[in-house]
């Protein structure tokens, strides 16, 4: 057993259930809640928090700041049952997984780019904030593939989100506005390779 | 009476005014922009906000924006509306423009609607550049928008083809006319509306 994670997400009934759900989405995708123990969750949080971050800003790309995820959160991701979990739920063999870390609050945003070159990939996301976010809020992570509704991810502390996309869908973090007050999110992002 | 007689201000139609208006264009930075205070007999202004208040208002949202938009006010069934869409369309406003911008416009091409953006709205930036569009205009019916309360049209310098920062910031004025050359360097946004104030305007862009 793993201390770090839910234990929820240690049976192997939940996991089947959860590739299940996984494969029959469209595109492939589920949102875990509690998907870290709570203690392990605030920990890394907190550290988080306390990290220094670097304003990245590109008015028609993108407004965040970068920070690098903790060394015990990285371990996890790199750890035997994580990326054992991550290959049974996505079905997907893995070789590595590159971590980013970005930091949204009031004003910040990313936007598509339909210039990027955008091929089937398989990513998963973590979400760390300390509130309670609102759709209208803004800071959620939505994927478009041009017409029709985006597949939106709402921010929910303590979720990880697993997403196969198709060819040319784009991802993008919706601008925060002011109602989010000083709330911040902090977005923990893996790409499978 | 010609349509810019019944619709403008008349100071705007003196000769050596619009000489005036078109060094102020020309010269303008980050690109050539210019805003008219004042630009419609108030009265004119005041009935216009009265009837789009009553158009509807669909919610656009996207990873770009975030605001309110009625339909192409051509479609509009209000006589005054309707009125105000063929003065944009006249030969007399498109000769208006020409001379201050000194861009050839097609009288008639044009696109028209109503912007509502109520508190938390905002339009990231971007460039405008679409086809043959050769002027993007807004014209303010919004009230007592002060810089803090956000909803500014924001022009960005411009570095590498990419925009780089905030160079101007214009808020919202009543009965205001803001008009700027759209190329690949007219790179703005409006700034989201941080207060409860409603910022309705009508906009689009002369061909």
């Amino acid at each position: 057993m793993d201390k770090r994670i839910n234990s929820e997400y240690q049976d192997e009934k939940t996991i089947a259930k959860i590739k299940t759900s996984f494969s029959l989405a469209k595109p492939r995708s589920i949102l875990l809640n509690d998907f870290l123990e709570e203690k392990f969750y605030n920990k890394i949080l907190k550290e988080l928090n306390n990290t220094e971050a670097k304003k990245k800003y590109s008015p028609a790309s993108h407004s965040y700041s970068e920070l690098e995820a903790p060394k015990e959160l990285r371990e996890l991701i790199n750890s035997d049952y994580f990326l054992s979990l991550m290959q049974k739920i996505t079905d997907k063999k893995i070789s590595s997984v590159n971590v980013s870390c970005q930091k949204f609050q009031h004003q910040d945003y990313t936007l598509i780019n339909e210039k990027n070159e955008n091929k089937e990939r398989t990513e998963f996301f973590f979400i760390f904030t300390n509130a309670e976010w609102q759709d209208q809020q803004g800071g959620y992570t939505a994927y478009s593939q041009g017409d029709g509704e985006p597949l939106i991810f709402p921010v929910i502390k303590n979720s990880l989100a697993i997403i196969q996309t198709e060819n040319k869908t784009y991802d993008f973090v919706k601008y925060i506005k002011h109602f989010a007050g000083n709330s911040t999110i902090i977005k923990v992002k893996g790409e499978i390779n | 009476m010609s349509s810019l007689n019944e619709w403008i201000n008349p100071e705007y139609l003196a000769s050596e005014k619009i000489a005036e208006l078109q060094n102020s264009f020309l010269k303008a930075e980050p690109f050539p922009f210019l805003s008219l205070r004042e630009f419609l007999k108030d009265e004119k202004a005041q009935n216009l906000r009265v009837a789009l208040l009553k158009e509807e208002f669909i919610q656009k949202d996207s990873d770009l924006f975030s605001f309110f938009q009625t339909a192409d006010l051509s479609s509009s069934k209000n006589k005054l509306i309707k009125e105000f869409h063929e003065f944009l369309g006249s030969k007399e406003f498109a000769n208006f423009i020409s001379s201050i911008t000194s861009e050839k416009l097609n009288a008639k091409a044009l696109d028209v609607s109503a912007s509502l953006y109520t508190s938390g709205d905002y339009l990231l930036c971007h460039d405008d550049l679409i086809e043959d569009r050769k002027i993007a205009y807004i014209f303010y019916l919004c009230e007592n928008f002060e810089d803090e309360d956000g909803g500014r049209l924001c022009f960005f310098s411009e570095k590498g083809g990419q925009p780089h920062e905030v160079q101007k910031a214009l808020s919202p004025k009543w009965n205001s006319l803001t008009f700027f050359k759209v190329s690949n360097k007219s790179f703005h946004s409006v700034e989201e509306n941080f207060s409860q104030k409603e910022r309705l305007a009508i906009g689009g862009w002369l061909h």
